[in-house]
């Protein structure tokens, strides 16, 4: 083996730096797959999706400014019944404060209008 | 028969005057006046809590809707938040994406470079070797 080696060192070491060299060439011009467009397509469906759900929001935003519109005009109506409420209420407190100063002719009529007799 | 006729008369008048009674007529009462007037401001109390039961009825409807209203944007607002949390997780997904990308672009330079080198070694060797062959050869 050793005068095998030693007779053919030259052959050897030629052989085995040619296989180095077809492999590193083979590993330098390998070309890398290219993630580029899958990349690509993966982020256009990403944004495709975003973008589906950014228009949602935007049909959300304007559902909910109609909502709030409807509540303002709720709440409108319901600081009209209160004021209505308080106005009534103070007629019919002047009405009481009257009603002891009442002559008897006074009490009579308004009787009498009230039961139509 | 003079006294008989005067005790017929007699008779006759005291038994009308018997009859005579005091009618008294039951459609009708009388009260007060302070009892007329209490019942004047009972009425008045009547009249106002009426109406005041009419416009509380009233506000009462009108809260309902609102409270109905008030669903209806929590249940949007709702929606909003969890369309968020998917835009937040795709944004996500993206950035991760082209991180991985970007890892992959530095990787390619490193190993151009190292590339370069291995066909300038090889290059090297290639020359040295013809030297070699050409000179001591």
């Amino acid at each position: 083996m050793k005068t095998f080696i030693k007779k053919y060192h030259n052959q050897l070491l030629l052989v085995l730096l040619t296989t180095l060299v077809v492999f590193l060439l083979i590993k330098v011009f390998t070309p890398a797959p290219d993630k580029s467009e899958l990349l690509k397509y993966k982020l256009n469906e990403l944004d495709t999706k975003i973008n589906g759900l950014k228009e949602i929001q935007i049909q959300l935003d304007d559902s909910i400014k109609v909502y709030k519109l409807e509540i303002k005009r709720i709440d409108e109506n319901i600081d009209n019944i209160r004021s209505q409420k308080t106005v009534v209420n103070n007629y019919y407190e002047n009405k009481a404060k009257e009603i002891p100063g009442m002559t008897n002719k006074q009490v009579d009529s308004t009787l009498r209008k009230r039961y139509n007799f | 028969m003079k006294n008989t006729l005067f005790l017929l008369f007699f008779m006759v008048s005291f038994v009308s005057f018997s009859q005579k009674e005091t009618k008294i007529d039951t459609n009708q009462i009388c009260f007060p006046s302070n009892v007329g007037k209490q019942i004047l401001l009972d009425l008045n109390e009547l009249d106002r809590l009426k109406e005041n039961k009419i416009l509380t009825d009233n506000e009462i409807s009108e809260l309902e809707k609102k409270i109905v209203k008030q669903d209806s944007v929590i249940s949007k607002l709702e929606q909003k938040d969890a369309n968020n949390q998917l835009i937040v997780k795709g944004v996500e997904e993206k950035y991760k994406l082209v991180e991985e990308d970007n890892k992959d672009l530095r990787n390619k330079l490193k190993w151009s470079g190292i590339k370069s080198s291995i066909v300038e070694g090889i290059s090297g060797l290639l020359m040295a070797t013809f030297v070699y062959i050409e000179l001591f050869k």
